[in-house]
């Protein structure tokens, strides 16, 4: 195929630029790796999940509990944020007036766009002692879901609004024709056709969940025990680093850089099955 | 109690089947319709009959608002943000009314449209579902199934692959799929909005040859744009066209005498054009 000159050099320059922002990913990977590395492959690497707890001045480095309180966390606000994404994006595409839909959508555009400090903030004045009247401290795992759920939600509905906006209007008005309900509608064709939709919606979410720092941190307790209830305290992957960095010493610190290649290579499954999950609905829609 | 209300108690407590012991196929009249989207004239003063029985083609150039009326029909137009007037009976019945129970209207009036949209779902469940919807159960089902892929003409090229993707289905059987789901609810009136116009020439064939076979027993009321089609297939034409950007019927009658001898300038204008591009074409 014949290509112009400006667009060979366009091209070269984009690709170049591609190239450039995939290296940052592998420099990242590489930083931690070789941070992490003393600790990793020293006599210490095995203690991360042998050891009693994580009390690193002792010399103890168990991560198990704090790998713990992230997956808690993370399945715990995805658990309850997507029923309700997945009621206001119904609610918003079949039954709401149209200008409601779109005032909807630009308010959780805005709560999409609150920093993470902020619900933070909220979560330690109003809900820790909220929760705390209930049972406990307040700053527990379920104070952590609440507020982790609240953040992953706008952005959730959004997306889920989006995977139902995608469905063809062929098929929506097909199925009206045919005199079936909206919900019958929504059942039958709108939601296993959006499916692709939602479950991308469903990881994005978990991988902003997992990686959730400042605001976990200000209402999740953060202790490194074993977390056995709701409302216990917990402390996630991104808090310990946080919390810990500043301090940390020698293998301490790379105690720490080892946590967060923990850290990135969950976020790295849950894209692998977002990725996954793509290539199956391609597979799938070819041979349609 | 007005007529409308009547219409939509009539239809309360019928199943698809008990809509196929119902009485013949009812006309179709349409009086005074005009439509309007947010202050925007689409359509006025549209008056027609469409007789029982018969296929009715309603022609013209495009824009004019012809799948607009068509959605009034059924009131698919209740979807839209959009103002409906005038009256619509079909039998004795003015679907308009607001207490027509829209639902159960859209069951006894099937329609198919110019793509051909089959559920992403098999071939099975694509008829299978809206049955299950409306109660229909066991054994039923699986008759309903056979009988209307066989009156499409499909179940000899499907019987082996019922439970494929309905979108491995070329553009032809796609769209006899549409009519099998459509029919599979047992409709009096069939809304046809351009259903061949995706096709390919031997598809269109076999769907022209269905909705022959389907006169006498349903109410057709069809868009179409092939003005050869139109000829062939209908028993009575309605010419739509555009004046000061609103779409009217200026003209309707028996096929042959709106052809032959159109009694308006405009749709002798357009007949003429149009049926020497077609032979030119041809």
């Amino acid at each position: 195929m014949y290509r112009h000159k400006v667009d060979i050099k366009f091209v070269g320059l984009l690709r170049l630029l591609v190239m450039l922002a995939a290296c940052i990913v592998l420099l990242i990977f590489g930083f931690l790796l070789t941070e992490a590395w003393p600790f990793l492959f020293s006599e210490h690497g095995g203690q991360l999940f042998t050891d009693a707890v994580w009390h690193p001045t002792t010399g103890q480095y168990n991560l198990v509990p704090v790998i713990l309180g992230t997956l808690y966390t993370t399945i715990g606000a995805v658990s309850v944020a997507v029923p309700f994404a997945l009621a206001t994006a119904i609610f918003c595409q079949f039954y709401a007036p149209r200008w409601f839909g779109r005032l909807y959508t630009s308010v959780m555009e805005v709560l999409a766009g609150i920093p993470s400090v902020v619900y933070g903030f909220w979560g330690l004045v109003v809900l820790v002692p909220l929760v705390a009247s209930w049972q406990g401290s307040g700053a527990s795992l379920l104070t952590g879901i609440l507020v982790l759920s609240l953040m992953i939600l706008p952005t959730g509905t959004l997306l889920a609004i989006a995977a139902l906006k995608q469905v063809p209007s062929e098929w929506i008005q097909g199925s009206y024709a045919l005199g079936l309900s909206r919900w019958a509608t929504i059942k039958n064709i709108a939601l296993p056709a959006s499916g692709h939709g939602m479950l991308n919606a469903l990881l994005l979410q978990s991988t902003r969940a997992i990686g959730e720092t400042m605001a976990v941190l200000m209402v999740c307790g953060n202790s490194t025990l074993f977390p056995f209830g709701l409302f216990e305290p917990v402390r996630t992957l991104s808090a310990n680093i946080a919390l810990e960095m500043a301090y940390a010493m020698e293998m301490h610190r790379a105690a720490l850089y080892s946590s967060a290649l923990v850290l990135m290579v969950m976020v790295f499954i849950l894209l692998f099955l977002n990725q996954f999950q793509n290539r199956l609905e391609s597979t799938a829609n070819g041979k349609s | 109690m007005t007529k409308s209300v009547a219409f939509g108690r009539k239809l309360q407590h019928t199943t698809p089947q008990d809509i196929s012991l119902q009485s013949g196929p009812p006309a179709i009249s349409i009086r005074n319709l005009g439509l309007s989207y947010g202050g925007h004239k689409v359509l006025k003063n549209i008056n027609f009959e469409a007789r029982a029985g018969k296929i009715t083609a309603l022609v013209g150039p495009s824009g004019c608002g012809k799948s607009s009326l068509l959605s009034v029909v059924n009131r698919l137009s209740d979807l839209q943000a959009c103002k409906v007037e005038g009256e619509v009976f079909i039998a004795e019945d003015n679907i308009l009314h607001s207490a027509v129970n829209v639902l159960k209207l859209r069951r006894r009036i099937g329609m198919v449209f110019q793509k051909p949209s089959p559920f992403p779902m098999s071939i099975r469940e694509n008829l299978l579902f809206p049955l299950r919807e409306y109660g229909v159960k066991g054994d039923q089902l699986e008759k309903t199934l056979e009988d209307n892929l066989r009156l499409v003409g499909l179940w000899d090229e499907v019987k082996t692959r019922l439970n494929d993707s309905a979108l491995v289905l070329s553009g032809g059987q796609q769209q006899r799929l549409c009519f099998a789901r459509c029919l599979s609810l047992n409709p009096k009136v069939l809304l046809l909005d351009e259903p061949c116009s995706a096709l390919d020439p031997r598809s269109t064939q076999i769907i022209e040859a269905l909705i022959w076979h389907l006169r006498e027993s349903h109410t057709i009321l069809m868009v179409t744009h092939n003005l050869a089609q139109a000829r062939r297939l209908a028993d009575d034409v309605a010419v739509c066209c555009l004046s000061d950007g609103v779409g009217s019927i200026v003209e309707s009658g028996k096929t042959a005498q709106v052809f032959d001898f159109p009694a308006h300038p405009v749709t002798a204008e357009y007949l003429g054009f149009e049926t020497a591009e077609v032979r030119s074409s041809d």
